[in-house]
């Protein structure tokens, strides 16, 4: 018998056994597998989007917390004591206990807002109108005479301490009382003393600042008058 | 339903994430890959766990195929790896063998006539392919159930293809001899 014939008759004898198949739970069980399988990979696939979008969320919340959060107020110092009376405090505290827990943010605000006018009227910037101090309502009433009064009082010491650089620049810190309120005030007390040199001083720096303030016109009458010697 | 497509397609479509794919692929080479591993260990405990095991080596080396590997030479290759480490852990004994070769088949006095000459032929080529060395039988296997020619068989197991030639041509002598001639007539 030749290789060939052997090798032939090897081979149908082989493809001519009975079929020998694997149960049937392992097929289940395999093909089982392969279906878990893919839908891993499935998983795995959606998983870029998801950090994506959580990427784009993270951004898009840190972009809108900038934003939202203001900027930091420029720093105002606060008077260490207040100058007002004591009885004017005691005032204060009878007619709005309540308020009390907001007081100190109504001074800040307001001496804030009348230090800004103050510092105004002393810029080289010309300003046709000083702006009203805000209207407080946190709180309290807006007529509220003890709050108003605490509060001018800080601000004649604020005012003090900022008119004081320029009137030194000025040359005339000595004749200036420490105790003027407020470049008006200065200017009515300078008229008053006779210090025609400081009045005039005072009157052109209000009317840089203020120069369609009908009040200058007296002022300047007034001053004439001192000069004049009358 | 049958697919046209190539082995080569459907395992590309499967690592794609065609599960279907996979059934018909599975449908084309379950009995192949377990014929294959039955008649290399001769036991049927031991073929169904290499069996699990060589499916779950190919699902999990899915997108590791290539085109050009192509899908028979490369299953069958890894079920020969896995036999080769089967062997090595464990020699199955002549003894073990035949006992379990006789349990492969159904109980012939249960089968008509021509089953029942039909399963002592399958009986007698199962006893003869276990008393083959195991490079031998292997050789002979792969060339059966995967069609693998010389040089493929060689590749896969790694040897020349004189080698695999000479393997293989023992082999045929051997079962001649168990068998006897060829003076059967078998059924077309």
């Amino acid at each position: 018998m030749s290789s060939h014939a052997d090798q032939d008759h090897l081979d149908r004898l082989y493809q001519d056994q009975p079929p020998i198949e694997p149960p049937a739970g392992l097929d289940r069980m395999i093909r089982a597998q392969a279906e878990q399988a893919v839908e891993q990979d499935r998983a795995i696939k959606s998983l870029p989007w998801t950090g994506g979008v959580a990427t784009a969320a993270v951004l898009v919340l840190a972009v809108a917390v900038v934003i939202q959060v203001p900027e930091p107020a420029p720093e105002v110092p606060m008077p260490e004591t207040t100058t007002a009376p004591p009885d004017a405090l005691m005032r204060q505290e009878e007619s709005a206990p309540q308020a009390a827990p907001e007081l100190d943010r109504v001074k800040v605000t307001g001496s804030r807002a009348r230090s800004a006018e103050a510092a105004s009227a002393f810029s080289d910037r010309p300003q046709a109108e000083p702006d009203p101090p805000p209207r407080q309502t946190i709180g309290r009433s807006a007529s509220d005479p003890a709050d108003d009064q605490t509060i001018d009082s800080a601000e004649s010491a604020r005012l003090e301490q900022r008119s004081a650089p320029l009137v030194e620049a000025e040359g005339v810190s000595e004749r200036l009382a420490v105790s003027d309120p407020s470049p008006w005030l200065a200017l009515e007390e300078a008229i008053g003393a006779g210090d025609a040199e400081l009045a005039r001083s005072l009157f052109e720096r209000l009317l840089e600042a203020f120069p369609e303030d009908e009040r200058l016109d007296a002022y300047r009458e007034r001053i004439l008058q001192i000069e004049s010697g009358e | 339903m049958t697919d046209a497509r190539s082995d080569d397609d459907l395992m590309l479509a499967y690592a794609a994430g065609d599960a279907a794919a996979f059934d018909q692929l599975y449908e084309r080479y379950r009995q192949p890959l377990y014929r294959y591993l039955v008649h290399a260990t001769g036991q049927r405990a031991t073929a169904e766990d290499l069996y699990q095991d060589v499916w779950s080596r190919i699902v999990a080396s899915r997108t590791a195929f290539r085109r050009d590997a192509g899908f028979k030479r490369w299953a069958f290759r890894i079920a020969h790896n896995r036999l080769i480490d089967h062997w090595r852990v464990q020699k199955p004994t002549a003894a073990d063998s035949e006992t379990t070769l006789g349990q492969l088949a159904d109980d012939p006095s249960r089968q008509p006539d021509s089953e029942q000459a039909r399963g002592e032929r399958a009986d007698r080529l199962r006893s003869a392919l276990m008393a083959l060395p195991q490079d031998q039988r292997e050789a002979f296997l792969l060339q059966q159930e995967a069609g693998l020619s010389l040089s493929q068989i060689a590749e896969n197991k790694g040897v020349g293809r004189e080698t695999i030639k000479s393997r293989l041509r023992y082999a045929v002598n051997k079962l001649r001899e168990k068998l006897g001639p060829n003076t059967e007539t078998l059924p077309p």
